[in-house]
């Protein structure tokens, strides 16, 4: 699975925290891009648009997205042939791909589909919420955190983690986190008052990128201490081991 | 057919024809199947044995689907664990909900066996690759 983005700034889309996760949409028809990219960056995720499967390869050199609703009837290439190509190829084997199609959704057509690889098959005339949360159980499930996806709600004093809709509040006033800050902010809290070792916080947030060193987690507990305020405070470092937040 | 001989999976369901259903199902695919009719069983199951997947429905006579759904996802013991839950066709809105709380994917009444069995195996995969 690709690593999550680490350079997104929580907050960026108003009224809505960002998420960490990229999703493409490849589809030839310009309205639907508009249209699935508006709803999409509405709940907060970055969205990139693709007309044809050349160009959405192209793109995969840079970066590989976490999620892709792909046009079953694109022109150019048959949809399932292009399905196969994505599933035999190392980096987006793991890829998420939820098939559209602007056909009626039969019980032949998902089960073809989710034989072939792909995770889910909606018709697009799908009710926008049931699509969002569609999309949020997939990603959820894909990219499991311990500490993050387990209780939705998480509190510490003054301090309010909705992990589910990804949203930090402090004083009841969004905290303007980075996507790491926040799963971490979420493990630590989730496991107060318990020593939490650099190597565990390594596993279990950054997910064992080997090129991370552990000062990159001191300089993330640096940056959360400022931002909690008085409540940073509360994050005790262990001498030669890691951190502890203390309630 | 082998490999699905070690994963356990857990129906709980109160209508015993679509519960019955769905365990023979599986069960010729070679999964171990324990039923429960209600969710006061149904947890009495898990806290028993964690099994690999829940099936789950919604409309449960003693208990309230999503607060089970919820229940599971807060307990440390089986937070992670797989969750499909199951209700009637007419009512996307309840999927929307129990999508949200913590389920990860559906199953809709009356269901097509083939795409219970594919929505199966696509969720195992998706595990085992988090």
């Amino acid at each position: 699975m690709p690593k999550l983005k680490t350079t997104l700034e929580a907050g960026r889309t108003a009224g809505k925290i960002q998420s960490p996760y990229r999703i493409a949409i490849l589809d030839d028809d310009r309205e639907v891009l508009e249209h699935l990219g508006n709803l999409l960056r509405l709940d907060g995720y970055d969205v990139d648009c693709f007309s044809s499967h050349g160009k959405f390869i192209d793109s995969l050199g840079q970066l590989v997205p976490h999620l892709l609703l792909l046009d079953i009837e694109l022109p150019g290439m048959a949809g399932w042939q292009f399905l196969r190509m994505l599933k035999e190829r190392p980096d987006t084997r793991a890829l998420l791909v939820v098939l559209m199609s602007g056909k009626f959704r039969s019980s032949k057509n998902v089960t073809e589909g989710l034989k072939a690889g792909a995770d889910d098959y909606l018709a697009y005339s799908v009710q926008p919420e049931f699509l969002a949360a569609r999309i949020a159980a997939l990603l959820r499930r894909a990219f499991w955190r311990e500490g993050i996806a387990g209780p939705s709600h998480l509190t510490l004093g003054p301090l309010t983690i909705d992990s589910e809709a990804h949203v930090s509040l402090l004083d009841g006033q969004p905290l303007h986190l980075t996507p790491l800050e926040f799963n971490l902010l979420a493990f630590m809290v989730k496991n107060r008052n318990r020593v939490l070792t650099r190597g565990l916080i390594l596993e279990k947030v950054w997910n064992s990128d080997s090129t991370i060193t552990t000062r990159t987690i001191d300089k993330h507990i640096e940056s959360l201490r400022r931002k909690l305020g008085a409540l940073g405070t509360k994050i005790e470092t262990v001498v030669n081991v890691g951190y502890k937040l203390n309630d | 057919m082998s490999e699905n001989t070690t994963k356990n999976l857990l129906v709980v369901d109160d209508e015993r024809d679509y519960r019955e259903l769905l365990a023979g199902l599986l069960r010729e695919q070679g999964y171990q199947v324990r039923t429960a009719e209600n969710g006061a069983d149904g947890m009495k199951a898990l806290a028993e044995s964690v099994p690999d997947m829940l099936l789950l429905d919604l409309n449960l006579p003693d208990t309230d689907g999503y607060a089970l759904c919820q229940r599971i996802r807060a307990d440390r013991q089986f937070g992670r664990l797989p969750i499909i839950m199951i209700t009637v066709q007419s009512e996307m809105q309840q999927v929307v909900k129990g999508l949200k709380l913590g389920a990860d994917d559906y199953i809709l009444k009356p269901f097509d066996s083939a795409e219970v069995l594919a929505r199966v195996t696509a969720l195992f995969r998706q595990a085992s690759n988090a």
